[in-house]
């Protein structure tokens, strides 16, 4: 029991913010294959599907990230005659204001290629990967993002796996000092290819990542190849109409059947995660003549200190077990508690260091 | 849009007090948790990665294979900060600065079991434990007796006795007075039955067979911590005539080899055996109701687009130049209430469909919204209480 009170200075208090992290592995096996797209959750609205850990119908499953797609207005694939032709319009606005935000004349801006919304190329065409909250948790941690997938497919050969060809690993390399601020939902990061130039014309950024916000956003042509996919059925389809490729697959087939199609060229997807853990660290001090008394009713007997032992002239001795912090209106506000007593007497100081986390 | 603000009557704090059942069966080695076995999937048999019986803290990892499991690190700097399974020791020396501390998942809590023999305070290396509970025990003394760790009714470091550990993620803040139930089963018969039926952590036989209740019918034996999740139990009457494993020993049952098996090092206990531990937890959640008035004559009018009406609107545009900026005068707002006959567009009335909620904190941010499942129709004569609550 407190007998004395110690009002903490403001050297006495220290903040911290310490940073924990998770390997965030999402294997293939997970995306397709293993549960018969029983971990995959269509929508009636058809705008996106939600890949699941397990069978979502499983209270087990957790939900780990959603798969869209989207165009934007008069971009080179958009057509009225398109298959969900405004739903991938909507869609592109939506994640477009959110990520990139609006011009000055009130406009919502395209996704650049390099970040510089001044002028260049724009990413008019993309898919989009919404991470759970669960695996971001407050943000994903800057160049460790690494996504590998078959870029050129064999049109003639849904869901063969021999049939997927050109694997590209691509991430947000050197975002640890390179990653860019200007956008409203925060950091991202360019997402670069490490091995052959997936991109015909050169270009080798192939999307964002958005450390915050945990979505990633991929150019339309990062695929190269046919784009293989399922109906939401799972009636395999190879589309190959026209060409085969993605601006096929944007124009033909549906919001579902493109995800469909990212998730069967899905090899590997492995980033970290980053926890903030806010802390307020007190300095509780006893100085040699502090605390070396308490008001504990064992503490004493016939009014003599046990613990002296009968000798009168000993000096007093106690055992801190507990240190309580106080509002300025002497209310408990928090106790923390020692793993065992610490022996406090007259030549000797302790400093406690009591760690408050938010 | 109209802000509202709540006065001091339309907000309210309160506490829910929820009590979760807890039930756990001990059978050969195995403890299950609220009836729940194991659950097999495509990498691993167990998709938790948990022993059956036990809860994973974060429920990641479902079903993924070993070689691609998700895990926590951390950078050692200077905040002292580690993982759980780093010693003090190995953080200073083993580890430098920048170094990368990895921990693993899942975290998992399951019901355990200790056993003391006689003497065990000065003789046993796990004498400890109990040692450890003399204050917590001695502190509950008022409540009853059979708590005290050394009195005329035994002396808790000498004696032989259980301890049984119900980690608190299972019960919350602490198990309900009056629902502990342990019961002792033989072959599927049930020898012997242990409720704390005055709420005062005393576990007392209320049931069993006639050869156990002829022994300790009424009789005390052991007491449950409440908050701590503990039972102690110390009753060493038979409650059978025959002789079994325990693991650890080979007698008669009685209520210290209550749950033999359970996470105890014991692996060959008779199978005849099981045992069912029982109770409720109590778990507080804190909830702010809000009471949200729509009045009369008020929220009669919205700012949505659609609310006016498309061709009055086109025939008097927004007038703008770099001089001025000119709304139309007198803009018809569109009549949207319906007519029950044919080809009759009912006399204009003000009318809006509340369809959501919007809370906002003193510097107007948007902090939450709450949608009502269908828009509610608004009009002048009526008035509505939207009631929101928000659990925290």
């Amino acid at each position: 029991m407190a007998q004395s009170f110690k009002t903490l200075l403001s050297e006495d208090k220290a903040t911290t913010r310490t940073l924990l992290h998770e390997a965030i592995p999402i294997t293939g096996t997970i995306v397709s294959g293993t549960y018969d797209d029983e971990n995959i959750k269509y929508f009636s609205h058809g705008m996106y599907e939600a890949v699941y850990d397990y069978p979502y119908l499983s209270s087990s499953a957790n939900h780990i990230f959603d798969i869209t797609c989207g165009y934007a207005s008069g971009s080179d694939f958009q057509d009225s005659s398109n298959e969900q032709d405004t739903k991938k319009i909507n869609i592109y606005n939506q994640m477009a204001q959110v990520l990139v935000g609006y011009d000055v004349d009130g406009a919502i801006q395209q996704f650049d290629v390099d970040g510089n919304l001044g002028g260049g190329a724009k990413m008019t065409s993309c898919y989009f990967l919404n991470f759970a909250r669960l695996l971001v948790k407050d943000e994903i941690k800057k160049n460790s993002f690494r996504f590998d997938f078959y870029a050129n497919n064999d049109k003639t050969d849904a869901f063969d796996p021999d049939a997927r060809d050109g694997k590209v690993t691509i991430g947000d390399y050197d975002a640890q000092t390179e990653y860019l601020t200007n956008s409203p939902a925060g950091e991202y990061g360019l997402l670069y290819t490490s091995s052959a130039d997936p991109l015909s014309d050169g270009e080798s950024v192939v999307g964002h990542v958005y450390y915050q916000a945990g979505i990633v956003v991929l150019t339309s042509s990062v695929i190269l190849g046919g784009i293989p996919t399922t109906e939401t059925d799972g009636t395999p389809l190879v589309h190959a109409s026209d060409t085969g490729s993605a601006q096929d697959g944007f124009e033909s087939l549906t919001i579902n059947e493109n995800a469909n199609a990212i998730r069967y060229a899905y090899d590997n997807i492995d980033f970290n995660n980053t926890i903030e853990l806010n802390s307020t660290i007190y300095f509780c001090r006893a100085n040699n003549t502090e605390y070396n008394y308490s008001s504990n009713p064992t503490y004493l007997s016939d009014s003599e200190i046990i613990v002296k032992g009968n000798n009168p002239t000993a000096n007093p001795v106690s055992y801190i077990t507990t240190v309580g912090l106080y509002s300025p209106d002497n209310e408990l506000l928090a106790v923390a508690k020692l793993s065992e007593p610490l022996k406090k007497t007259p030549s000797n100081e302790l400093t406690l260091r009591v760690r408050l986390d938010y | 849009m109209p802000y509202y603000k709540f006065n001091k009557n339309e907000i309210f704090y309160n506490t829910i007090k929820a009590h979760p059942k807890v039930k756990f069966d001990v059978n050969n080695n195995n403890i299950y948790f609220n009836n729940l076995n194991i659950h097999s999937g495509a990498f691993v048999d167990n998709i938790t990665h948990t022993e059956v019986g036990s809860l994973s803290l974060y429920e990641l990892n479902i079903d993924r294979p070993s070689d691609s499991l998700i895990y926590p690190f951390i950078t050692k700097d200077g905040s002292f900060e580690a993982l759980q399974g780093v010693s003090k020791a190995d953080y200073n020396t083993a580890f430098q600065l920048g170094d990368v501390i990895t921990g693993s998942y899942p975290l998992s809590a399951s019901l355990s079991r200790e056993r003391f023999a006689a003497g065990h305070g000065t003789t046993s290396p796990t004498g400890s434990h109990i040692l450890a509970l003399k204050n917590t025990l001695n502190y509950y003394k008022p409540i009853s007796n059979h708590y005290a760790f050394s009195s005329s009714l035994g002396n808790k470091e000498i004696q032989e006795l259980t301890l049984l550990y119900i980690p608190s993620i299972f019960y919350g803040s602490e198990i309900k007075k009056g629902t502990v139930d342990l019961k002792f089963y033989i072959s599927g018969t049930l020898a012997g039955r242990l409720q704390d039926l005055y709420h005062n952590g005393e576990l007392i036989q209320t049931d069993g067979t006639a050869y156990a209740q002829a022994n300790g019918s009424g009789s005390v034996a052991g007491v449950i911590l409440y908050t701590e999740g503990v039972a102690v139990l110390t009753g060493s009457w038979d409650l059978t005539e025959d002789s079994y494993d325990f693991g650890d020993v080979t007698r008669q049952g009685d209520w210290i080899n209550f749950a033999a098996g359970a996470n105890d090092g014991n692996t060959d206990v008779t199978p005849s055996a099981s045992f069912e531990i029982g109770c409720e937890g109590t778990n507080y959640v804190e909830t702010l109701t809000m009471f949200a008035q729509a009045n009369k004559n008020n929220l009669n009018y919205s700012t949505n687009q659609t609310y006016i009406d498309y061709d009055s609107y086109q025939s008097k545009p927004i007038l703008t130049g770099s001089a001025q900026y000119t709304e139309g005068l007198q803009v018809q707002l569109k009549n949207t209430v319906s007519s029950s006959f044919y080809d009759y567009e009912e006399k204009f009335k003000h009318q809006t469909f509340i369809s959501k909620i919007g809370i906002y904190d003193e510097k107007k941010n948007l902090i939450a919204i709450a949608n009502v499942a269908t828009p509610i129709k608004k009009t002048g004569e009526r008035d509505f209480t939207f009631k929101l609550k928000l659990d925290m």
